[in-house]
Protein backbone atom coordinates (compact mmCIF):
# COMPACT_ATOMS: atom_id res chain seq x y z
CA UNK A 1 0.00 0.00 0.00
CA UNK A 2 2.62 2.31 0.80
CA UNK A 3 4.88 1.30 -1.93
CA UNK A 4 1.82 2.15 -4.06
CA UNK A 5 1.72 5.54 -2.80
CA UNK A 6 5.28 6.67 -2.99
CA UNK A 7 4.77 5.51 -6.72
CA UNK A 8 2.08 7.73 -6.92
CA UNK A 9 3.43 10.65 -5.36
CA UNK A 10 6.10 9.67 -7.90
CA UNK A 11 4.92 9.93 -10.67
CA UNK A 12 2.63 13.10 -9.97
CA UNK A 13 6.29 15.18 -9.62
CA UNK A 14 7.05 13.61 -12.78
CA UNK A 15 3.68 15.08 -14.04
CA UNK A 16 4.56 18.37 -13.00
CA UNK A 17 7.34 19.70 -15.53
CA UNK A 18 9.64 21.77 -13.69
CA UNK A 19 10.12 24.89 -15.33
CA UNK A 20 6.40 25.86 -14.51
CA UNK A 21 6.88 27.79 -12.52
CA UNK A 22 9.90 29.31 -13.59
CA UNK A 23 9.17 33.09 -14.43
CA UNK A 24 10.77 33.89 -17.85
CA UNK A 25 9.45 37.45 -18.31
CA UNK A 26 10.16 38.87 -14.83
CA UNK A 27 13.91 37.03 -15.35
CA UNK A 28 14.03 39.41 -18.48
CA UNK A 29 12.79 42.40 -16.91
CA UNK A 30 15.29 42.06 -13.96
CA UNK A 31 18.42 42.01 -16.40
CA UNK A 32 16.84 44.68 -18.72
CA UNK A 33 16.10 46.50 -15.20
CA UNK A 34 19.63 46.76 -14.81
CA UNK A 35 20.72 48.73 -17.72
CA UNK A 36 17.93 51.28 -16.21
CA UNK A 37 19.95 51.36 -12.78
CA UNK A 38 23.21 52.15 -14.61
CA UNK A 39 21.57 54.81 -16.38
CA UNK A 40 19.98 56.25 -13.39
CA UNK A 41 23.88 56.22 -11.43
CA UNK A 42 25.37 57.72 -14.99
CA UNK A 43 23.11 60.14 -14.54
CA UNK A 44 23.98 61.48 -10.91
CA UNK A 45 26.84 62.20 -12.17
CA UNK A 46 26.22 64.01 -14.92
CA UNK A 47 27.14 61.98 -17.62
CA UNK A 48 24.04 61.39 -19.61
CA UNK A 49 25.59 60.59 -22.97
CA UNK A 50 26.24 57.00 -20.82
CA UNK A 51 22.68 57.45 -19.14
CA UNK A 52 21.56 57.62 -22.48
CA UNK A 53 23.29 54.68 -24.16
CA UNK A 54 22.54 52.45 -21.17
CA UNK A 55 18.92 53.15 -21.01
CA UNK A 56 18.74 52.55 -25.01
CA UNK A 57 19.90 48.73 -24.25
CA UNK A 58 16.68 48.56 -22.04
CA UNK A 59 14.53 49.55 -24.32
CA UNK A 60 15.90 47.48 -27.05
CA UNK A 61 15.54 44.13 -24.88
CA UNK A 62 12.02 45.40 -23.75
CA UNK A 63 10.55 45.05 -27.38
CA UNK A 64 11.50 41.77 -26.90
CA UNK A 65 9.38 40.28 -23.83
CA UNK A 66 6.58 43.58 -23.79
CA UNK A 67 4.11 41.28 -25.05
CA UNK A 68 4.65 39.01 -21.97
CA UNK A 69 4.43 41.60 -19.35
CA UNK A 70 1.51 43.09 -21.49
CA UNK A 71 -0.57 39.64 -20.81
CA UNK A 72 0.63 39.59 -17.35
CA UNK A 73 -0.67 43.32 -16.61
CA UNK A 74 -2.30 45.79 -19.04
CA UNK A 75 -1.99 48.12 -16.30
CA UNK A 76 1.72 47.28 -15.39
CA UNK A 77 2.36 47.24 -19.03
CA UNK A 78 0.88 51.13 -19.22
CA UNK A 79 2.70 52.09 -16.91
CA UNK A 80 6.14 51.22 -17.82
CA UNK A 81 5.24 52.01 -21.59
CA UNK A 82 4.16 55.60 -19.90
CA UNK A 83 7.38 56.46 -17.90
CA UNK A 84 9.85 55.00 -20.97
CA UNK A 85 8.01 58.34 -22.77
CA UNK A 86 8.74 60.12 -19.75
CA UNK A 87 12.56 59.02 -19.97
CA UNK A 88 12.52 59.89 -23.76
CA UNK A 89 11.50 63.21 -23.08
CA UNK A 90 13.28 63.81 -20.36
CA UNK A 91 16.62 62.83 -22.38
CA UNK A 92 15.12 65.06 -25.35
CA UNK A 93 15.26 68.19 -23.23
CA UNK A 94 17.30 70.66 -23.89
CA UNK A 95 19.25 71.74 -21.70
CA UNK A 96 19.17 68.40 -20.22
CA UNK A 97 17.34 69.09 -16.68
CA UNK A 98 19.66 66.22 -14.21
CA UNK A 99 16.31 66.27 -12.03
CA UNK A 100 13.80 65.17 -14.54
CA UNK A 101 16.40 62.74 -15.97
CA UNK A 102 16.93 60.76 -12.88
CA UNK A 103 13.59 61.38 -11.39
CA UNK A 104 11.73 59.30 -14.53
CA UNK A 105 14.31 56.91 -14.45
CA UNK A 106 13.80 56.26 -11.19
CA UNK A 107 10.69 55.69 -11.66
CA UNK A 108 10.91 53.55 -13.88
CA UNK A 109 13.23 51.00 -11.91
CA UNK A 110 10.53 51.40 -8.98
CA UNK A 111 7.93 50.12 -11.83
CA UNK A 112 10.22 47.81 -13.07
CA UNK A 113 11.04 46.02 -9.47
CA UNK A 114 7.23 46.01 -8.18
CA UNK A 115 6.38 43.73 -11.65
CA UNK A 116 9.41 42.06 -11.11
CA UNK A 117 7.91 40.58 -7.78
CA UNK A 118 4.79 40.58 -8.80
CA UNK A 119 3.33 43.41 -7.12
CA UNK A 120 0.68 44.48 -9.58
CA UNK A 121 -1.71 46.22 -6.75
CA UNK A 122 -1.10 49.56 -7.51
CA UNK A 123 -1.57 49.07 -11.34
CA UNK A 124 -5.04 50.42 -12.72
CA UNK A 125 -6.35 49.04 -16.11
CA UNK A 126 -6.62 51.43 -18.28
CA UNK A 127 -10.21 52.75 -18.92
CA UNK A 128 -10.53 52.15 -22.28
CA UNK A 129 -10.36 48.29 -22.51
CA UNK A 130 -12.14 47.19 -19.70
CA UNK A 131 -13.33 43.70 -20.75
CA UNK A 132 -12.90 42.20 -24.22
CA UNK A 133 -16.25 41.33 -25.45
CA UNK A 134 -17.05 38.42 -28.26
CA UNK A 135 -16.91 41.32 -30.80
CA UNK A 136 -12.93 42.42 -29.69
CA UNK A 137 -11.87 38.54 -30.28
CA UNK A 138 -13.80 38.35 -33.18
CA UNK A 139 -11.86 40.63 -34.55
CA UNK A 140 -8.66 39.07 -33.48
CA UNK A 141 -10.09 36.09 -34.93
CA UNK A 142 -9.97 38.09 -38.51
CA UNK A 143 -6.94 40.07 -37.78
CA UNK A 144 -4.92 36.83 -37.96
CA UNK A 145 -6.74 35.13 -41.06
CA UNK A 146 -5.92 38.55 -42.82
CA UNK A 147 -2.27 37.60 -41.67
CA UNK A 148 -2.79 34.17 -42.20
CA UNK A 149 -3.75 34.78 -46.16
CA UNK A 150 -0.59 36.59 -46.78
CA UNK A 151 1.27 34.00 -44.86
CA UNK A 152 2.56 35.93 -41.78
CA UNK A 153 2.48 32.88 -39.71
CA UNK A 154 4.02 34.93 -36.98
CA UNK A 155 1.59 37.62 -36.46
CA UNK A 156 -1.25 34.74 -36.86
CA UNK A 157 0.33 32.87 -34.02
CA UNK A 158 0.34 36.66 -32.14
CA UNK A 159 -3.26 37.28 -32.72
CA UNK A 160 -4.47 33.80 -31.48
CA UNK A 161 -2.11 33.81 -28.27
CA UNK A 162 -4.24 37.22 -27.74
CA UNK A 163 -7.37 35.64 -28.47
CA UNK A 164 -6.30 33.33 -25.82
CA UNK A 165 -5.87 35.88 -23.16
CA UNK A 166 -8.70 37.82 -23.79
CA UNK A 167 -10.53 34.05 -23.71
CA UNK A 168 -11.48 34.92 -19.93
CA UNK A 169 -13.39 38.06 -20.20
CA UNK A 170 -15.76 35.97 -22.74
CA UNK A 171 -16.09 32.39 -21.83
CA UNK A 172 -18.53 33.03 -19.26
CA UNK A 173 -20.71 34.60 -21.84
CA UNK A 174 -20.12 31.78 -24.38
CA UNK A 175 -20.53 28.78 -21.82
CA UNK A 176 -24.10 30.36 -20.55
CA UNK A 177 -25.62 30.10 -24.72
CA UNK A 178 -23.86 27.12 -25.78
CA UNK A 179 -21.92 24.38 -23.64
CA UNK A 180 -21.31 22.65 -26.85
CA UNK A 181 -19.47 25.77 -28.62
CA UNK A 182 -17.39 26.86 -25.85
CA UNK A 183 -15.76 23.32 -26.03
CA UNK A 184 -15.26 23.90 -29.35
CA UNK A 185 -13.62 27.27 -29.37
CA UNK A 186 -11.19 25.73 -26.40
CA UNK A 187 -10.24 22.86 -28.02
CA UNK A 188 -9.81 25.13 -31.48
CA UNK A 189 -8.22 27.43 -30.02
CA UNK A 190 -5.27 25.09 -29.23
CA UNK A 191 -5.07 23.22 -32.47
CA UNK A 192 -5.45 26.41 -34.52
CA UNK A 193 -2.30 27.66 -32.93
CA UNK A 194 -0.84 24.17 -32.94
CA UNK A 195 -1.15 23.61 -36.71
CA UNK A 196 1.20 26.96 -37.11
CA UNK A 197 3.86 25.67 -34.94
CA UNK A 198 3.92 22.44 -36.96
CA UNK A 199 6.73 21.77 -39.37
CA UNK A 200 5.81 23.13 -42.27
CA UNK A 201 2.99 25.22 -40.80
CA UNK A 202 -0.98 24.16 -41.61
CA UNK A 203 -2.13 27.46 -42.86
CA UNK A 204 -4.59 26.37 -45.12
CA UNK A 205 -5.88 24.44 -41.76
CA UNK A 206 -5.78 26.64 -39.09
CA UNK A 207 -7.08 29.32 -41.80
CA UNK A 208 -10.11 27.19 -41.92
CA UNK A 209 -10.41 26.38 -37.93
CA UNK A 210 -10.09 30.45 -37.36
CA UNK A 211 -12.82 30.95 -39.97
CA UNK A 212 -14.77 28.01 -38.02
CA UNK A 213 -14.09 29.55 -34.60
CA UNK A 214 -15.43 32.96 -36.29
CA UNK A 215 -19.01 31.65 -37.82
CA UNK A 216 -19.89 29.72 -34.22
CA UNK A 217 -19.02 32.43 -31.82
CA UNK A 218 -20.36 35.68 -34.05
CA UNK A 219 -23.94 34.62 -33.12
CA UNK A 220 -23.04 34.47 -29.70
CA UNK A 221 -22.17 38.39 -29.53
CA UNK A 222 -25.29 39.55 -28.90
CA UNK A 223 -25.70 38.74 -25.31
CA UNK A 224 -24.35 40.75 -22.95
CA UNK A 225 -26.45 39.93 -19.75
CA UNK A 226 -27.18 37.10 -17.58
CA UNK A 227 -29.81 35.69 -15.90
CA UNK A 228 -30.83 32.85 -13.26
CA UNK A 229 -31.21 30.27 -15.83
CA UNK A 230 -27.15 30.72 -16.70
CA UNK A 231 -25.99 30.86 -13.02
CA UNK A 232 -27.96 27.66 -12.63
CA UNK A 233 -26.80 25.95 -16.17
CA UNK A 234 -23.13 26.77 -14.92
CA UNK A 235 -23.46 25.75 -11.83
CA UNK A 236 -24.77 22.09 -13.05
CA UNK A 237 -22.65 21.69 -15.86
CA UNK A 238 -19.59 22.61 -13.53
CA UNK A 239 -21.12 20.54 -10.60
CA UNK A 240 -21.47 17.32 -12.31
CA UNK A 241 -18.26 16.01 -12.51
CA UNK A 242 -17.33 17.14 -9.18
CA UNK A 243 -20.70 15.06 -7.99
CA UNK A 244 -19.45 11.90 -10.14
CA UNK A 245 -16.60 11.70 -7.84
CA UNK A 246 -18.21 12.28 -4.38
CA UNK A 247 -20.96 9.87 -5.21
CA UNK A 248 -18.58 7.36 -6.34
CA UNK A 249 -16.39 7.77 -3.05
CA UNK A 250 -19.57 8.04 -0.77
CA UNK A 251 -21.18 5.09 -2.37
CA UNK A 252 -17.86 3.11 -1.91
CA UNK A 253 -17.83 3.84 1.62
CA UNK A 254 -21.22 3.06 2.77
CA UNK A 255 -20.74 -0.21 0.26
CA UNK A 256 -17.72 -1.30 1.99
CA UNK A 257 -19.21 -0.89 5.26
CA UNK A 258 -17.08 2.42 6.47
CA UNK A 259 -20.62 4.32 5.85
CA UNK A 260 -18.97 6.21 9.03
CA UNK A 261 -16.12 7.38 7.91
CA UNK A 262 -17.90 9.50 5.06
CA UNK A 263 -16.78 12.85 7.03
CA UNK A 264 -13.66 12.19 5.24
CA UNK A 265 -15.21 12.99 2.35
CA UNK A 266 -17.44 16.01 3.51
CA UNK A 267 -14.05 17.71 4.83
CA UNK A 268 -12.75 16.94 1.46
CA UNK A 269 -15.44 18.83 -0.29
CA UNK A 270 -16.13 21.49 2.02
CA UNK A 271 -12.47 22.42 1.79
CA UNK A 272 -12.34 22.16 -1.75
CA UNK A 273 -15.41 24.50 -2.09
CA UNK A 274 -14.04 27.12 0.71
CA UNK A 275 -10.73 26.78 -0.62
CA UNK A 276 -12.32 28.08 -4.36
CA UNK A 277 -14.36 30.68 -3.07
CA UNK A 278 -11.18 32.16 -1.32
CA UNK A 279 -9.15 31.67 -4.16
CA UNK A 280 -11.37 33.00 -6.77
CA UNK A 281 -11.98 36.06 -4.27
CA UNK A 282 -8.30 36.34 -3.70
CA UNK A 283 -8.00 36.42 -7.68
CA UNK A 284 -10.39 39.41 -8.35
CA UNK A 285 -9.19 41.23 -5.54
CA UNK A 286 -5.54 41.69 -6.51
CA UNK A 287 -4.62 40.81 -9.82
CA UNK A 288 -5.62 41.46 -13.48
CA UNK A 289 -8.03 39.61 -15.40
CA UNK A 290 -5.01 39.32 -18.13
CA UNK A 291 -2.13 38.00 -15.39
CA UNK A 292 -4.67 35.01 -14.08
CA UNK A 293 -5.30 34.48 -17.97
CA UNK A 294 -2.81 31.39 -18.26
CA UNK A 295 -2.36 30.41 -14.51
CA UNK A 296 -6.19 29.33 -15.04
CA UNK A 297 -5.33 26.74 -17.24
CA UNK A 298 -2.90 25.59 -15.18
CA UNK A 299 -4.52 25.02 -12.47
CA UNK A 300 -6.88 23.31 -14.36
CA UNK A 301 -4.23 21.42 -15.94
CA UNK A 302 -2.41 20.88 -12.87
CA UNK A 303 -5.08 19.44 -10.88
CA UNK A 304 -6.93 17.41 -13.51
CA UNK A 305 -3.72 15.48 -13.87
CA UNK A 306 -3.15 14.74 -10.29
CA UNK A 307 -6.50 13.67 -9.96
CA UNK A 308 -6.30 11.43 -12.96
CA UNK A 309 -3.57 9.85 -11.05
CA UNK A 310 -5.26 9.52 -7.84
CA UNK A 311 -8.24 8.10 -9.59
CA UNK A 312 -6.38 5.29 -11.49
CA UNK A 313 -5.49 4.40 -8.36
CA UNK A 314 -8.95 4.00 -6.97
CA UNK A 315 -10.08 2.78 -10.08
CA UNK A 316 -7.48 -0.05 -9.87
CA UNK A 317 -8.55 -0.82 -5.79
CA UNK A 318 -12.22 -0.72 -6.49
CA UNK A 319 -11.55 -3.41 -9.93
CA UNK A 320 -9.81 -5.88 -7.12
CA UNK A 321 -12.91 -5.03 -5.23
CA UNK A 322 -15.22 -7.00 -7.42
CA UNK A 323 -12.88 -9.56 -8.22
CA UNK A 324 -14.33 -13.29 -7.60
CA UNK A 325 -11.18 -14.34 -4.71
CA UNK A 326 -11.22 -10.99 -3.41
CA UNK A 327 -14.68 -11.25 -2.51
CA UNK A 328 -14.61 -14.60 -1.34
CA UNK A 329 -11.89 -13.41 1.65
CA UNK A 330 -14.03 -10.55 1.96
CA UNK A 331 -16.81 -12.27 2.94
CA UNK A 332 -14.91 -14.63 5.13
CA UNK A 333 -14.88 -11.87 7.21
CA UNK A 334 -10.98 -10.98 6.86
CA UNK A 335 -11.46 -7.47 5.82
CA UNK A 336 -13.40 -5.68 8.03
CA UNK A 337 -10.08 -3.90 9.10
CA UNK A 338 -10.48 -0.43 9.09
CA UNK A 339 -9.28 1.74 6.37
CA UNK A 340 -5.87 2.17 6.34
CA UNK A 341 -5.72 6.00 6.66
CA UNK A 342 -3.90 6.35 3.82
CA UNK A 343 -6.56 5.81 1.82
CA UNK A 344 -8.72 7.97 4.02
CA UNK A 345 -6.72 10.67 3.48
CA UNK A 346 -6.93 9.83 -0.32
CA UNK A 347 -10.63 10.37 -0.09
CA UNK A 348 -10.34 12.97 1.48
CA UNK A 349 -7.81 14.90 -1.08
CA UNK A 350 -10.02 13.24 -4.08
CA UNK A 351 -13.02 14.66 -2.96
CA UNK A 352 -11.33 17.76 -2.68
CA UNK A 353 -9.51 17.77 -5.51
CA UNK A 354 -13.03 17.22 -7.33
CA UNK A 355 -14.30 20.23 -6.12
CA UNK A 356 -11.75 22.80 -5.89
CA UNK A 357 -11.03 22.12 -10.02
CA UNK A 358 -14.97 23.20 -10.70
CA UNK A 359 -15.42 25.23 -8.03
CA UNK A 360 -12.65 27.78 -8.91
CA UNK A 361 -14.13 27.92 -12.26
CA UNK A 362 -17.02 28.21 -11.29
CA UNK A 363 -16.73 30.95 -9.00
CA UNK A 364 -14.65 33.07 -11.24
CA UNK A 365 -17.32 32.76 -13.53
CA UNK A 366 -19.73 34.27 -11.46
CA UNK A 367 -18.10 37.05 -10.23
CA UNK A 368 -17.06 38.03 -13.98
CA UNK A 369 -20.96 37.18 -14.29
CA UNK A 370 -21.69 39.33 -11.05
CA UNK A 371 -21.08 43.07 -12.92
CA UNK A 372 -24.16 41.79 -15.49
CA UNK A 373 -26.99 40.04 -13.04
CA UNK A 374 -28.73 41.35 -10.51
CA UNK A 375 -27.62 40.12 -7.56
CA UNK A 376 -30.92 38.29 -6.41
CA UNK A 377 -30.93 36.24 -9.97
CA UNK A 378 -27.05 35.72 -8.93
CA UNK A 379 -27.83 33.82 -5.44
CA UNK A 380 -31.50 32.16 -6.58
CA UNK A 381 -29.61 30.47 -9.11
CA UNK A 382 -26.89 29.43 -6.70
CA UNK A 383 -29.19 27.76 -4.30
CA UNK A 384 -31.30 26.08 -6.95
CA UNK A 385 -28.51 24.97 -8.65
CA UNK A 386 -26.97 23.31 -5.43
CA UNK A 387 -30.17 22.05 -4.28
CA UNK A 388 -30.66 20.07 -7.57
CA UNK A 389 -27.19 18.93 -7.57
CA UNK A 390 -27.94 18.00 -3.79
CA UNK A 391 -31.24 15.87 -5.03
CA UNK A 392 -29.40 14.56 -7.75
CA UNK A 393 -26.41 13.21 -5.59
CA UNK A 394 -28.77 11.28 -2.94
CA UNK A 395 -31.14 10.04 -5.87
CA UNK A 396 -27.49 8.13 -7.25
CA UNK A 397 -26.49 6.81 -3.55
CA UNK A 398 -29.74 5.86 -2.48
CA UNK A 399 -30.00 4.03 -6.03
CA UNK A 400 -26.71 3.10 -5.73
CA UNK A 401 -27.03 1.46 -2.28
CA UNK A 402 -29.73 -1.40 -3.77
CA UNK A 403 -27.55 -2.68 -6.41
CA UNK A 404 -25.37 -5.92 -5.26
CA UNK A 405 -21.68 -5.19 -3.96
CA UNK A 406 -19.79 -6.59 -6.69
CA UNK A 407 -21.70 -5.24 -9.66
CA UNK A 408 -21.51 -1.83 -7.80
CA UNK A 409 -17.86 -2.32 -7.29
CA UNK A 410 -17.24 -2.94 -11.35
CA UNK A 411 -19.55 -0.26 -12.11
CA UNK A 412 -18.04 2.27 -10.23
CA UNK A 413 -14.53 1.51 -10.52
CA UNK A 414 -15.21 2.06 -14.83
CA UNK A 415 -17.43 5.11 -14.08
CA UNK A 416 -13.60 6.27 -12.25
CA UNK A 417 -11.92 4.94 -14.64
CA UNK A 418 -13.87 7.09 -17.18
CA UNK A 419 -13.53 10.19 -15.10
CA UNK A 420 -9.85 9.67 -14.81
CA UNK A 421 -9.17 9.21 -19.12
CA UNK A 422 -11.18 12.12 -19.06
CA UNK A 423 -9.28 14.24 -16.19
CA UNK A 424 -6.01 12.76 -17.53
CA UNK A 425 -7.51 14.58 -21.29
CA UNK A 426 -8.66 17.63 -19.74
CA UNK A 427 -5.36 18.14 -17.29
CA UNK A 428 -3.37 17.89 -20.40
CA UNK A 429 -5.50 19.98 -22.26
CA UNK A 430 -5.62 22.79 -19.88
CA UNK A 431 -1.59 22.40 -19.93
CA UNK A 432 -1.41 23.37 -23.99
CA UNK A 433 -4.48 26.20 -23.27
CA UNK A 434 -1.82 27.67 -20.82
CA UNK A 435 1.19 27.21 -23.11
CA UNK A 436 2.98 25.29 -20.99
CA UNK A 437 2.68 22.18 -23.13
CA UNK A 438 2.90 21.89 -26.51
CA UNK A 439 0.32 20.80 -28.95
CA UNK A 440 0.87 18.58 -31.99
CA UNK A 441 -2.16 18.46 -33.92
CA UNK A 442 -3.68 15.31 -36.31
CA UNK A 443 -6.89 15.33 -37.93
CA UNK A 444 -6.46 11.72 -38.08
CA UNK A 445 -7.27 11.51 -34.20
CA UNK A 446 -10.53 11.60 -32.62
CA UNK A 447 -12.82 14.23 -30.97
CA UNK A 448 -15.03 13.95 -28.15
CA UNK A 449 -15.56 16.52 -25.48
CA UNK A 450 -17.57 13.59 -23.23
CA UNK A 451 -14.35 11.86 -22.99
CA UNK A 452 -11.90 14.68 -22.91
CA UNK A 453 -10.35 13.64 -26.23
CA UNK A 454 -8.85 16.27 -27.91
CA UNK A 455 -6.63 15.66 -31.19
CA UNK A 456 -3.59 16.11 -30.15
CA UNK A 457 -0.65 13.75 -29.77
CA UNK A 458 -0.33 14.57 -26.58
CA UNK A 459 -3.23 13.82 -25.51
CA UNK A 460 -4.05 10.71 -27.31
CA UNK A 461 -0.69 9.31 -26.48
CA UNK A 462 -1.27 9.30 -22.58
CA UNK A 463 -4.67 7.93 -22.67
CA UNK A 464 -3.94 5.02 -25.37
CA UNK A 465 -1.22 3.83 -22.69
CA UNK A 466 -3.51 4.38 -19.71
CA UNK A 467 -6.56 2.25 -21.82
CA UNK A 468 -3.89 -0.20 -22.50
CA UNK A 469 -2.85 -0.72 -19.17
CA UNK A 470 -6.68 -0.67 -17.44
CA UNK A 471 -7.00 -3.85 -20.56
CA UNK A 472 -4.03 -5.20 -19.60
CA UNK A 473 -4.41 -5.43 -15.93
CA UNK A 474 -8.06 -6.46 -16.23
CA UNK A 475 -7.31 -9.12 -18.60
CA UNK A 476 -4.06 -10.31 -16.42
CA UNK A 477 -6.52 -10.36 -12.96
CA UNK A 478 -8.86 -12.29 -14.98
CA UNK A 479 -6.57 -14.90 -15.85
CA UNK A 480 -5.28 -15.16 -12.60
CA UNK A 481 -8.95 -15.35 -11.16
CA UNK A 482 -9.81 -18.18 -13.40
CA UNK A 483 -6.77 -20.14 -12.10
CA UNK A 484 -7.46 -19.57 -8.57
CA UNK A 485 -11.22 -20.55 -9.18
CA UNK A 486 -9.98 -23.70 -11.13
CA UNK A 487 -7.23 -24.50 -7.81
CA UNK A 488 -10.22 -23.88 -5.40
CA UNK A 489 -12.75 -26.26 -7.26
CA UNK A 490 -9.39 -28.91 -7.26
CA UNK A 491 -9.26 -28.55 -3.76
CA UNK A 492 -13.38 -28.93 -2.77
CA UNK A 493 -13.44 -31.68 -5.06
CA UNK B 1 -1.42 59.36 -38.57
CA UNK B 2 1.04 61.77 -40.63
CA UNK B 3 -2.20 63.60 -40.90
CA UNK B 4 -2.71 64.16 -37.24
CA UNK B 5 0.68 64.68 -37.20
CA UNK B 6 0.79 67.64 -39.19
CA UNK B 7 -2.23 68.78 -37.39
CA UNK B 8 -0.47 68.44 -34.02
CA UNK B 9 2.52 70.37 -35.42
CA UNK B 10 0.20 73.70 -35.94
CA UNK B 11 -1.70 72.91 -32.54
CA UNK B 12 2.14 73.13 -30.51
CA UNK B 13 3.36 76.09 -32.72
CA UNK B 14 0.27 78.12 -31.42
CA UNK B 15 0.71 77.00 -28.05
CA UNK B 16 -2.59 75.10 -27.79
CA UNK B 17 -1.82 72.55 -25.07
CA UNK B 18 -5.35 71.01 -25.14
CA UNK B 19 -5.55 70.01 -28.84
CA UNK B 20 -1.75 69.02 -28.81
CA UNK B 21 -3.13 66.50 -26.19
CA UNK B 22 -6.20 65.28 -28.01
CA UNK B 23 -3.94 64.50 -31.63
CA UNK B 24 -1.59 62.68 -28.86
CA UNK B 25 -4.42 60.43 -27.97
CA UNK B 26 -5.50 60.22 -31.42
CA UNK B 27 -1.88 59.10 -32.32
CA UNK B 28 -1.64 56.79 -29.90
CA UNK B 29 -5.09 54.91 -30.70
CA UNK B 30 -3.73 54.73 -34.28
CA UNK B 31 -0.46 53.48 -33.40
CA UNK B 32 -1.77 50.48 -31.71
CA UNK B 33 -3.99 49.40 -34.75
CA UNK B 34 -0.61 48.36 -36.56
CA UNK B 35 1.92 48.33 -34.13
CA UNK B 36 2.01 44.95 -34.11
CA UNK B 37 2.22 44.37 -37.52
CA UNK B 38 5.13 46.77 -37.63
CA UNK B 39 6.83 45.12 -34.84
CA UNK B 40 6.91 41.78 -36.88
CA UNK B 41 7.73 43.24 -40.10
CA UNK B 42 9.91 45.81 -39.40
CA UNK B 43 11.44 45.77 -36.12
CA UNK B 44 13.74 48.78 -36.34
CA UNK B 45 10.99 50.88 -37.35
CA UNK B 46 9.33 49.89 -34.46
CA UNK B 47 11.36 51.40 -31.99
CA UNK B 48 11.84 54.11 -33.75
CA UNK B 49 8.14 55.19 -33.58
CA UNK B 50 7.52 54.06 -30.40
CA UNK B 51 10.69 56.00 -28.80
CA UNK B 52 9.12 59.86 -30.22
CA UNK B 53 5.70 58.51 -29.50
CA UNK B 54 6.79 58.12 -25.72
CA UNK B 55 7.98 61.17 -25.63
CA UNK B 56 4.93 63.13 -27.34
CA UNK B 57 2.84 61.42 -25.11
CA UNK B 58 4.75 63.14 -21.82
CA UNK B 59 5.48 65.94 -23.68
CA UNK B 60 1.66 67.47 -24.22
CA UNK B 61 0.95 66.86 -20.68
CA UNK B 62 3.49 69.59 -19.74
CA UNK B 63 2.82 73.22 -19.51
CA UNK B 64 3.83 75.12 -20.68
CA UNK B 65 4.60 73.32 -23.84
CA UNK B 66 8.17 73.09 -24.43
CA UNK B 67 7.65 74.00 -28.30
CA UNK B 68 11.62 72.60 -29.07
CA UNK B 69 11.11 69.32 -27.78
CA UNK B 70 7.82 68.26 -29.21
CA UNK B 71 8.47 69.97 -32.77
CA UNK B 72 11.74 68.20 -32.64
CA UNK B 73 10.04 64.76 -31.81
CA UNK B 74 7.47 65.25 -34.03
CA UNK B 75 9.74 65.35 -37.21
CA UNK B 76 11.39 62.22 -35.44
CA UNK B 77 7.54 60.33 -35.94
CA UNK B 78 7.25 61.48 -38.58
CA UNK B 79 10.11 60.25 -40.41
CA UNK B 80 9.83 57.05 -38.63
CA UNK B 81 5.81 57.01 -40.25
CA UNK B 82 7.22 57.37 -43.74
CA UNK B 83 9.56 54.39 -43.14
CA UNK B 84 6.22 52.18 -43.00
CA UNK B 85 5.64 50.13 -45.76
Amino acid sequence: MKFKFTVLIFICMLLLPSGVFADQASDALTDANNHVINAAESAKKNDFVLAKQQYDQFNKSWYVFEQDIKSKSKGAYRSIEETMGEVQYAFAKNPISKDQVVQSLNKLISINQKVITGDFSSFTEPASSGNATIKDILQLLDQANAALAQNDVGTAKAKIEAFRNSWLDVEGIVLTQSSKIYGDAERDMVSSYALLTSNPPQITKSAQTLKDMRDYLAPLANKTGYGMIDVITILLREGLEALLVIVALLGFLKKSGHGEKKNWIWYGLGAGALVSVILGVVVQQLFAKGTFGNNNFLIAGCTGLFAAVMLIYMSYWLHSKSSLSNWRAYINGKSTKALASGSLWSLAILSFLAVFREGTETVLFFIGMASSISLVSLLSGIAIGLLILIVVAFLIIKVGVKIPMRPFFLVSSILVFYLCFKFLGMGIHGLQLAGVLKATHSDSLPVADVFGLYPTWENIIPQGILLLAAILVVVYKRVKELKIQQQTNINHI
Amino acid sequence: MQDTLTEMQKNVEANDAAKAAKNAEELESSWEKFEDDVKANQADVYGKVEDPLGAIQTGVKETPLDQAVLKEQIVKLNDALKEIK
